[in-house]
């Protein structure tokens, strides 16, 4: 009974127990010293936090430039529709109308796994027809040769328009950087792209320190023992977050950078189907089944996953951005219009580069206007490459 | 911190900025951007601990809240609702800093009922050192604490917002004060 009192006073100071429960426990509060002194104990924490909170908050940056622009469209609807996001891909709609019509079409029916494949197919098989369309219908002198390199255009100059940085230096071109980001549709993959395996993905959060660098990362010498905190996809391989015993140092290594020490042992790892899905936006999947809070036939994003004992969680987030659940790979599939909205990064071949090829136009974070900069790694966002 | 009194109509008005965004009037995102962005930028930094990110997490947010305007149905308070965007959009966020060098160490035993040391550090003003421990908390305590005292949660709008059952938000809320004590009686000196 002594503990339910306690357990009322934080709730009691931020002023957010209700009339009858605050009354009673002031009445408590009379007769029981220890309480007292937890109630004082509580006061200057919740002071010390108030005060904090109230300093992050005075620093919360202005509205970004390139969200203002929905103050400035009042025809739009508010949902789904007028993003950084659709800015660009009513561009790229203007190249390929037609496959994005027939997925909002299908949206509106209650799609079964087999249809939803089929519609993605079809869409496929459209996209690839229109998009020869397309070209065959601009061929002049100037005209672009592929789907492919169409859309890179279009997107690459609405970019730039927003992008905080100017013109790329001129850069060495390796094929190999130049990726294709998820989600363009390949009708032979069903608009999804093979993801790399992660070597290390077993290790993500785990403890023990059971890898050792094989060379050295940032601050930490090779041959040192560590753990991986995290790991991310650049678009052209695998990195990791990785920090020594204690926790004391922190570095982010390459594949090759790391490895297994001798007596640990490499464990089996598995591929995360749709890892390069992590953090992209649209809601590119639909699930099949309900998961968490999440009905079955609703669209989803993949916010973060994880590895369980029963193969990879993915945990997703639908178009209300407040229902969630933990979906396996069978329980997702992809979306119907899944075929082209997500834009190329200006300066992927700038990806992994060294030699610093790049200038900041404005200042980023610390890094002042017109410093010489190397792209460490991107990724995508709602807003935009990142 | 958000005047309890006026909660109700704190709601009141963000439910209408809603209504605005969903419908596209002109200057909707500006308003809500005005009332909310500061506290949604406490939760965000109190949850990922890294200015740059929590900044662009915030405009992610708002752009989210932005397409998200339409299916919000009033059913949860509009800063739970908008916390809980919050939430889901930071998830993914990657922390890419260097790990404290020096851990909170709980090693020191508690004196039970002796709120000396925090009592004497807020008193003498030194905000600068409590503030400190604070922020070497681990995030899953400290963003409790920011919500039940600066947002003004209740435990099942915590709990909601988080995405975990009321009984942890118990545990973290008293693991982070009790952290919090352990930390500051190491510091001070008596």
């Amino acid at each position: 009974m002594h503990k339910q009192w306690q357990d009322l006073l934080p709730y009691y100071i931020a002023g957010t127990l209700p009339r009858s429960s605050a009354a009673e426990l002031e009445r408590h509060l009379t007769g029981c010293d220890s309480c007292r002194r937890a109630l004082n104990e509580w006061q200057m924490v919740a002071g010390v936090v108030q005060n904090q909170a109230e300093e992050w908050s005075i620093q919360a940056p202005p509205l970004a430039p390139e969200l203002r622009f929905h103050n400035l469209r009042p025809s739009s609807n508010g949902f789904g529709h007028t993003s950084a996001l659709a800015e660009m891909q009513e561009k790229t709609i203007r190249v390929m109308p037609e496959p994005r019509k027939a997925a909002a079409r299908s949206q509106r029916l209650p799609l079964t796994m087999v249809a939803a494949v089929l519609v993605v197919v079809l869409s496929g098989i459209a996209l690839i027809f229109l998009s020869r369309q397309n070209d065959d219908e601009s061929a002049s002198p100037g005209a672009r040769p592929t789907n492919q390199v169409l859309l890179r255009t279009v997107t690459a100059t609405s970019t730039r328009t927003r992008t905080p940085l100017g013109t790329p230096l001129p850069m060495s071109s390796s094929p190999s950087l130049s990726t294709p980001t998820p989600f363009r549709l390949d009708p032979t993959t069903q608009g999804l792209q093979a993801t790399p395996a992660a070597l290390y993905g077993s290790e993500i959060g785990m403890g023990g320190y059971r890898l050792i660098t094989l060379t050295d990362v940032g601050e930490i010498p090779a041959n040192t023992r560590v753990r991986i905190s995290h790991a991310w996809y650049t678009g052209t391989g695998w990195m990791y977050g990785i920090s020594t015993e204690n926790d004391t140092l922190y570095a982010e290594a390459r594949e090759w950078q790391i490895g297994y020490a001798s007596d640990s042992g490499p464990g089996p790892t598995p591929t995360a189907q749709y890892g390069s899905s992590i953090g992209v936006g649209g809601y590119p999947f639909l699930t099949t089944v309900s998961v968490g809070s999440v009905p079955a036939n609703t669209r989803v994003r993949i916010s973060s996953a994880y590895y369980g004992a029963n193969g990879w969680v993915y945990q997703v987030v639908a178009q209300d951005e407040v229902s969630t659940g933990d979906a396996y790979d069978w329980q997702l599939s992809a979306a119907p219009d899944q075929g082209g909205p997500t834009p190329y990064p200006l300066f992927e071949n700038g990806l992994d580069v060294s030699g610093y090829p790049m200038r900041t136009v404005v200042q980023v974070g610390d890094i002042p206007a017109e410093s010489r900069v190397r792209i460490n790694s991107a990724w995508y966002t709602t807003a935009g490459w990142v | 911190m958000i005047e309890q009194t006026s909660t109700n109509r704190f709601d009141a008005e963000g439910q209408m900025l809603i209504r605005q965004m969903a419908a596209g009037t002109s200057g909707a995102l500006d308003d809500f951007y005005a009332q909310y962005s500061r506290i949604v930028f406490s939760f965000l930094m109190a949850r990922l601990e890294d200015r740059t990110l929590a900044e662009e997490v915030l405009q992610d947010v708002m752009l989210a809240a932005w397409r998200a305007a339409g299916s919000f149905r009033g059913e949860s308070k509009v800063l739970t609702w908008l916390l809980t965007i919050a939430r889901n959009r930071a998830t993914n966020t990657r922390r890419k800093r260097t790990l404290s060098a020096v851990p909170l160490t709980d090693a020191v035993e508690a004196t039970s009922g002796d709120t000396g040391p925090l009592e004497r550090l807020v008193r003498q003003g030194e905000y600068e050192k409590v503030r400190d421990k604070l922020n070497q908390l681990p995030a899953q305590q400290r963003e409790v604490l920011v919500l039940v005292f600066y947002h003004q949660l209740s435990e099942a709008e915590v709990a909601e917002v988080l995405d975990i059952p009321a009984g942890t938000v118990k545990s973290r809320l008293h693991r982070g004060k009790e952290m919090l004590r352990r930390a500051l009686q190491s510091e001070a000196s008596y």
